[in-house]
Formats: C-alpha cells, structure tokens, sequence
C-alpha cells in the first residue's frame, strides 16, 4: 500500500519532468531567437531530466499495468497455469531489471570514483544520474516483486469476479 | 582456441608451434569506408599478418558494440578489447584529456609530431582507466562551413556574430561562444536537414566530417581556419587484452599502429583533394585563412586554456603544456 | 545461422506469451544471449545503453510528444472537435463515420501514437455512431483504422524510433507521412461512403438509442463553432511549420507542441485539476512504456549485432534472393505476421537491425521504406490476436466486445492493405514533399 502510494508519487514527479523538459526546451528556442544567445545548459538538462524521468516513472508505469504484455494465452488458461506463466514472466522480468540494476550500482561507484562528469555543455556529476538509475532499477524490482505477491494473493478474487 | 581439432597430417614444416590465437574486438564509430574506418582495418590486417594469424582482431565499425561515447568506459570494462576514443566524448569522465578539445593548442598538420609527444603523457592518463594508447588518426584542419548568403567568407570572429553554429561537445561550444557566435546542438540524422532547411547558419569542425554527410552540399561556403580539430581520435586497448600478448606480440601491436599511421597520412591526402574538388563541383567557395587571421581567432578564444587547465588537472595542463611547446 | 535466428524467435515468442512484460522480457533474452554466447562482462553494458538511449536528444521527443496527445484528450478538447466536425458534416451520409476518421487524422497531427488516437477518438465517436443506428462492428473496425493514422501523419513515435535505430533523418521521416497518412484517411471515405451506400444494414434507422442524459447533454452544450477546432488546426500549421521551414529541429517541435498543447488548453479554460493529474500520470505511463520498450529491444538488439546475426542474415539473404522485389515482399509479410504478435516499436527493435541494411543494400530509398514499413506496422495494429488499437478500443467503448472490434476490423486490414500497395507502387507519394525541403 504505502509502495503504491509513493510509486504514484513518482509518477507525478516523472510527469512533471516531462512538462519541464517542454519549457525548458522551448526556452531555448525563444532564447536563440529572440534573445540571440541560446542557452548552453538547456539542451542538457533537458537530456538528464528524461532520463530521470524515465526511472522515476518505470515502476508507477508497471504498478498501473502501462508495460504492456501479451495477455492472449494466459488469459485462457486456468488460475493455477495462469499463476504460475504469470510468475515465470515476471521471473524473466526481475532477473533483467536486477542486472540492470546491478550495471547501473557498478557505474554509479565508478563515476564517484572517478570523478566523472555527464555528457553535455553543462558539468554534472554522473554520479547522480547513476544514482537515479539505481533508485529507479530498486523502485522497478519491488514493484515486480509487489506484482507476484498480488497475483497469488488476489488471484482467486480476480478468476471469481470474471 | 577450442574445438575444430584437424587431425595431424605430418607434413608441418611451415606451421608454428600451436599457439594459442589471441582473439580481441576493437569498436569504432566510422563506417568502413570512412579514411578513419579504413586505417583501422589496415591496422586489424596488419597485426593479423605480422603475427602470423596469433592476433585476430574484429574490427566493428558504427558503434557495432558500443555507443561512441562510452568507449573509454568500455575499454576500462573489458567490455571491448580495444576502441577509437574521440577525446570530444569521454572528456567529461577522463577530464585531463579535455585539453585536446580546446582547437588551437597544436598545428593539425603537424599530428605525427603531437602523436609522438603525446604518446608518454597519454598513457600516464589511461593507465588511470586500466588501458593503453596505441595510435591516433588525422582529424583534418578545421573548417567553418556556412550556408548563410550573408557570411561567405570567415575572416574574423565578427563575421560569425550571432550565428548559429553546430556544436559538438562543450569544449567546442566554448570556443565558439568565445567566438561570438551561438552554438547549437543537433543530431547526426538531422543534421543535413537542419544545415539544409537553415535551422543553423553553419558549422565548424574537421573538414572529414563535413566530407562524410556531405554537408558541403547545403553549407557550401568554407573557410579554412586551419586549427586543430576539437577531439583526438586515438585507439586505446585495454590493460587486460595487453597483457594476454606475449613481448613479441606486443612490439608487433606498435608496429602495426606506426604503419597504420602512415597509412592512414597517405589517403588523407587524397582524400582532402578530392574533398576540395567536391566543394568546388557544386559551386561552393573556398576560403583559406591567413596565419594573422587565425591568431585573432586563437587570441579572442585563449581565455579557454586557463579554464580547461583547471578543469583538467595536473596531468592534463602536462598534456596542454607539451602540445603548446611544439613548433607550430 | 538461419537455425539460430529460428530459435532466438522462438524463445521470444515464448517468453512474451506467457505475460512478461515485452519491454523486459526483450531485455532479458538480450542479457540471456550476452551471457550464453558472448562474454559476461558485456553485461556492463546494460546500464550504458540505457544511459544512452534515455539521454539522447532523440529520445527527448517520445514523452514530449505524448504530453501533448494527453494533454488535448485528458482536457476534452479532442472530444470538442470530433463534436464539431460531425456537426459541420451533417448533410453527409454517414457524417459520423467520415468525422471518426476526419478527427482521427487531425488528431494524429498532434499524437504521435496510434493507439492513443483510437482511444481518443474512439471514446468520443464510437458511442455516437452506436446510438445513431451504426453497426457496432462497422463504427469499431473504422476507428480502429483511423487510430493507426496517429503513427503515419506526424509526429510519430513509430517515425522516431524508426530514425533512431537506422539513423534516417526524422524530419524527412516526418515530412514523408503527411501525404501518405491524408491518402490512407481519403481511401477510408471512400471506403465509408461505398459501403453506406451499399450496404443498408451499416446504419439501421431501427437501431437509432434514446438520448441518454448527462455527459452528452453536457458536451452538446459546449460551442460547436470553429473555435473548437481552428486552435487545433493553427498548433498543427504551427508545429509542422516550424519543422518544414527549419526553425526549429525535430526535439524542440516536439517542445513547441507540448507546451501549445498546455496553454491552448489554458485558454480555453480545461485544464481542471483532473485534467492536470490524469495527464501527468498518463504522460509517465505511456512515456516509461515506450522508453523502457526501447531499452529492452536495445539490449537485445546489441546482442544479436555482437553475435553479428544481422549482418549475416543481410548478407544470406542478398546471396539467395533471386530479385529485389521478392526480398521486399517477403520482408513485409515478416512485418505483417510479426504485427499479429507485436506493437510498432517491438517490431522496428526487433526487425530493423537485420532488415534495413539489407533494403538499403538493395537500394531502396530509405525515407519511402520509413514509410512502407510504418503501414505494415499501422495494419498490425488492427490485426488479432495482439492488435494495440482493437484492445484499446474495447477498452475506452464499455459496449463493445472483443470479438466485435476484431470483426469489425477484418475489412479495414483489406483497405490498409491496399493502401500499402498503393503507396509501394508510387512511391512518390511519400518521398514527393520531403524531397522539396
Ligand atoms: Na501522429
Ligand atoms: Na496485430
């Protein structure tokens, strides 16, 4: 309950990246013509806040059933079968999302080590892009994991009411 | 390697012991036809035939394997063996490296010369992300390429005020704020579009790259500013992939990248002419900046060198200080 | 090699029909080849193609561009010129059927999803059309079809993917669609004015429902003058317009749309705090969707180009196929059938690496395939079992069922179909006005 809640949270805060992303950008456009000086860092805040966007938002994505799947066999086999399909897809799922989470934790101690900036015109520590990574890889993997527990708790609810 | 065993047939005379065959990738951003592409395949070939066949290096070409960008990272990884490193891309994370970006710091027709001076301090520097330099490839002079009927000719820093100039990189960006004109960033696949369509009045970087999208064709306008070019494309391998190699293979490595260089001088010089020829074919112009006007543009950017020396730290001003030293 | 490409599918297949999330469950199969056939440590990659790909300034336009789409549906603008249209329209047989598809092609200028347009659309003009006597099969099938112009008429998402993996200029891309997503909303007219008048039982009088009060009564009363579509209509001209003349680039379109979006909403007073909480929410959903999509088939794709099967499939397939033509066709029913299984961007990650530097060896222009194989994509949209705007549809319309919507669609795969043929046969009609810029 409280990891849904605060996944919806994230949500919000993903989407108002996103409208950030918007006006910034379009700031730039109005500053290289009317101004006369483009901004230098527009175009790179812009590239890390989708980034951030983009972890931030993954897990409030899966919680309200926004990564898609193919539901044509499994919605036509029995609650048990479809338990267990549904448990080995979300197994595939988790092992992906854990690699990845495990990549992003090995860059994320490296750039700290070496002190490495992002790419782009404006010097941000990848340090905390990494980071996001990483929060967002975790956020990714409890949801995953939520998404089992309920499957076996509410499934038989689900199969009555259809 | 394993598997395949040929059964023996007596008659060996001319084979080698059976030794192992050192397998290794090298990652590049340039398509095989490229001048860059091509050295690098000289360079794979040449290691395989003084090595006997011990060396077999697979040569990917366009970011086969990794992102341009991250190649320093991935050589420090073992995820690639070996790569070509534009210092433009992987100067935010080995920062002494950013000095190579700054245009101006050496003659770009003199790039042996750097190469040789550069070679100790750059391996200073990469030991650091546990590789090796090898070898670097000419970048070409820089050009500004302008496709605004207003500003033919680059003479001085007041003929770009104002404009929209591509960018590629922050150091350059710099530069070309230095400059006054306004940078601006657009990607590889639009970029024809955009000097097209006019979305930017012009570019500025190694004529090699205005020659590969032919963007000579809607920015017809050069100048020939004739400064280094904002990166350094150098091959690097990895610590690990170095030390699989025995002595001798290792003095082959070196003497392969020596003839890969000169390899890759000799089709520059054909390539710049035909580059040339092609502008003046669609009816473009072709300006070549006197050495006084390139000092006003090296003057009015030399601000840039205290900034990328404290951006770069100690090893980096040593890389700075050893390019500035050179005769230009 | 041709064994081991068999098996890669299979598996995919596999680990997709048992409900793995698609966007993962390619990640995993990529991650699954780098450690089986290739070397563990390249699992280090992961964390830098997704670095990559979230930070391009490429990708920036995906979310932006849904941001808009949201915000113009979530506000009940989009509903306001469906309204309209079929209002202005009414002397025409069948009004509501040519503004499902009039209102769908206007709204694909603004959302760059084809799923998002049907259920945007359909929401508002599947019920009308029920009520006023239309076949429920017919009104469904239709606006399934129209949903598909939302990837064909700029923006597109299916156009940007496309321009990122096989790095062809999205602005041409863009141009190219225009005509191309107008042509195919002509021929579904044409395809609705043919079978109203011949077919009587497409409209049944006898069919037509009692008003039910409420939500419609509350949109009939808002204005149904131009001032419902013409602001629309300038964000579209401004948009394209800014594209076509170079002003700004691909990604700041993509910001000039959004944020228009935002303040014509502003100005026409919608923007409630529902309207503001379901766009932000649906903006992360959709964007994380195709995003994560992307990373997923990135990773996979990166393992089958560093276990170099695309690259020898191009080059078996150049060596066996005995004409240029035969390898195109072939290559469209791959993405037909594909499209039964899969949406848009799945398909373009999973094909493109192998297919495109096959084409383009054989010198096929690049912009015209863009398009071509968008409306292979468009047409497994609306085809069962996996259609995204069949589901969508049966979704936002609470009264139709599955089985109506697929029903319904069969004709219109048969009309894209030869919309397709059309458009392969001229190709001018797609590379016409992107050769003007
Ligand atoms: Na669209
Ligand atoms: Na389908």
């Amino acid at each position: 309950m409280l990891l849904k809640k605060f996944t919806t949270i994230l949500g919000y805060v993903s989407g108002f990246m996103i409208f950030l992303t918007g006006v910034i950008m379009l700031y730039d456009v109005f500053a290289r013509y009317f101004l006369g000086s483009p901004s230098v860092w527009a175009q790179s805040i812009s590239q890390y806040l989708i980034l951030a966007a983009a972890f931030f938002g993954t897990s409030y994505c899966l919680q309200s059933g926004g990564h898609v799947h193919v539901e044509i066999l499994v919605d036509r086999v029995r609650p048990l079968p479809r338990r267990i399909l549904f448990t080995l897809g979300y197994l595939f799922a988790l092992i992906f999302a854990a690699a990845l989470l495990k990549s992003c934790w090995e860059y994320a101690v490296m750039a700290y080590q070496f002190a490495w900036d992002a790419q782009g015109n404006l010097p941000l520590p990848s340090v905390i892009l990494y980071g996001i990574m990483v929060f967002g890889s975790v956020m990714l993997i409890l949801t995953l994991l939520a998404r089992v527990v309920e499957i076996w708790r509410k499934g038989e609810e689900k199969e009555a009411e259809k | 390697g394993c598997g395949g065993s040929t059964p023996s047939n007596g008659n060996e005379s001319n084979d080698k012991p059976a030794g192992e065959v050192v397998a290794m990738t090298f990652n590049h951003a340039f398509t095989e036809q490229d001048s860059r592409g091509k050295t690098y395949q000289f360079f794979a070939d040449k290691v395989k035939e003084l090595s006997d066949g011990t060396i077999d290096i697979q040569v990917y070409p366009t970011e086969g394997l990794v992102k341009n960008q991250e190649a320093l990272k991935a050589v420090m990884t073992n995820t690639v063996d070996m790569a070509a490193c534009p210092t433009s891309l992987n100067s935010n994370e080995a920062k002494a490296l950013a000095p190579l970006d700054v245009p101006g710091l050496f003659n770009p027709r003199k790039w042996r010369e750097a190469n040789e001076a550069i070679t100790p301090i750059m391996n200073e520097i990469l030991a650091e992300y546990k590789q090796r330099y090898l070898f670097a490839t000419d970048e070409g002079e820089t050009i500004f390429y302008i496709n605004n009927k207003n500003a033919r000719e680059v003479h001085s820093p007041a003929d770009i005020k104002g404009l929209r100039i591509r960018d590629h990189g922050m150091w350059i960006g710099k530069t070309l704020e230095a400059w006054g004109a306004s940078p601006m960033t657009v990607v590889p696949a639009d970029v024809a579009v955009a000097f097209d369509r006019g979305t930017v009045d012009g570019g500025y970087t190694g004529w090699p790259f205005v020659y590969n999208f032919k963007l000579f064709e809607s920015a017809p306008n050069i100048s020939v500013l004739g400064l280094s070019n904002s990166t350094w494309q150098y091959v690097s391998i990895s610590d690990a992939a170095w030390q699989k190699l025995s002595k001798e293979q290792q003095e082959i490595m070196l003497e392969a990248a020596e003839l890969a260089m000169d390899y890759n001088e000799g089709l520059m010089e054909d390539y710049e002419a035909s580059f040339y020829e092609a502008v003046e074919s669609v009816g473009g112009t072709v300006y070549r900046c006197t050495d006084e006007e390139r000092a006003v543009f090296m003057e009015a950017s030399k601000g840039l060198y205290e900034e990328v020396a404290a951006y770069s730290g100690e090893k980096g001003v040593k890389l700075m200080e050893t390019l500035r030293a050179l005769p230009w | 090699m041709l064994w081991m490409t068999g098996l890669i599918f299979l598996i995919l297949i596999l680990i997709l029909f048992i409900g793995t999330p698609i966007s993962l469950g390619l990640g995993f199969l990529g991650m699954a080849g780098i450690m089986l056939f290739l070397n563990p440590n390249l699992l280090s990659q992961l964390c830098l193609i997704t670095y990559t790909q979230a930070t391009s300034v490429t990708t920036l336009m995906i979310p932006l561009f849904i941001l808009m789409a949201e915000l113009l549906a979530n506000s009940g603008v989009a509903s306001d010129m469906f309204d309209t249209i079929a209002r202005k329209l009414k002397m025409l047989p069948g009004n509501l059927a040519i503004s499902s598809i009039v209102a769908s092609a206007i709204f694909s200028a603004v959302c760059g999803s084809a799923p998002a347009t049907a259920a945007t659309i359909g929401t508002i003009s599947i019920p009308s059309m029920i009520q006023k006597g239309y076949d429920a099969k017919f009104a469904a099938g239709l606006q399934a079809a129209g949903g598909t112009l939302g990837i064909l008429i700029p923006p597109s998402i299916t156009f940007i993917m496309f321009g990122i993996i096989t790095e062809t200029s999205i602005v041409e891309l863009f141009m190219a669609g225009i005509i191309p997503g107008i042509f195919l909303a002509g021929l579904l007219i044409l395809y609705v004015l043919i079978r109203i008048k011949l077919d009587p039982r497409a409209i049944d009088p006898t069919k037509i429902k009692q008003q039910e009060p409420g939500i419609i009564d509350e949109r009939k009363e808002r204005r149904h003058d131009l001032v419902s579509v013409l602001p629309i209509l300038v964000l579209i001209i401004v948009v394209l317009g800014l594209l076509y003349t170079g002003i700004v680039t691909a990604t700041e379109s993509a910001a000039v749309g959004s944020i228009g979006a935002f303040l014509l909403v502003v100005c026409r007073r919608r923007l409630s705090l529902d309207c503001m909480r379901m766009t932000l929410l649906n903006t992360t959903k959709n964007s994380c969707m195709i995003l994560f999509l992307m990373f997923g088939g990135l990773v996979f794709a990166f393992f089958l180009s560093a276990y170099g099967l695309p690259q020898e499939l191009a080059g078996y397939v150049i060596a066996v196929s005995p004409n240029r033509w035969i390898t195109y066709i072939v290559v469209m029913i791959v993405l037909l059938i594909l499209g039964c299984f899969l949406e848009p961007v799945g398909i373009l990650m999973i094909t493109m690496p192998f297919i495109f530097p096959t084409l383009t060896a054989m010198d096929f222009d690049p912009i015209w395939l863009g398009v071509t194989v968008t409306i292979a994509c468009c047409i497994g949209m609306i085809t069962p079992p996996v259609g995204m705007n069949l589901f969508v549809l049966k979704g936002a319309v609470p009264e139709l069922t599955l089985e109506t919507v697929i029903k319904g669609a069969v004709p219109m795969v048969l009309i894209l179909l030869a919309g397709l043929v059309i458009l392969t046969v001229f190709p001018g009609i797609s590379t016409w006005l992107p050769s003007t810029m």
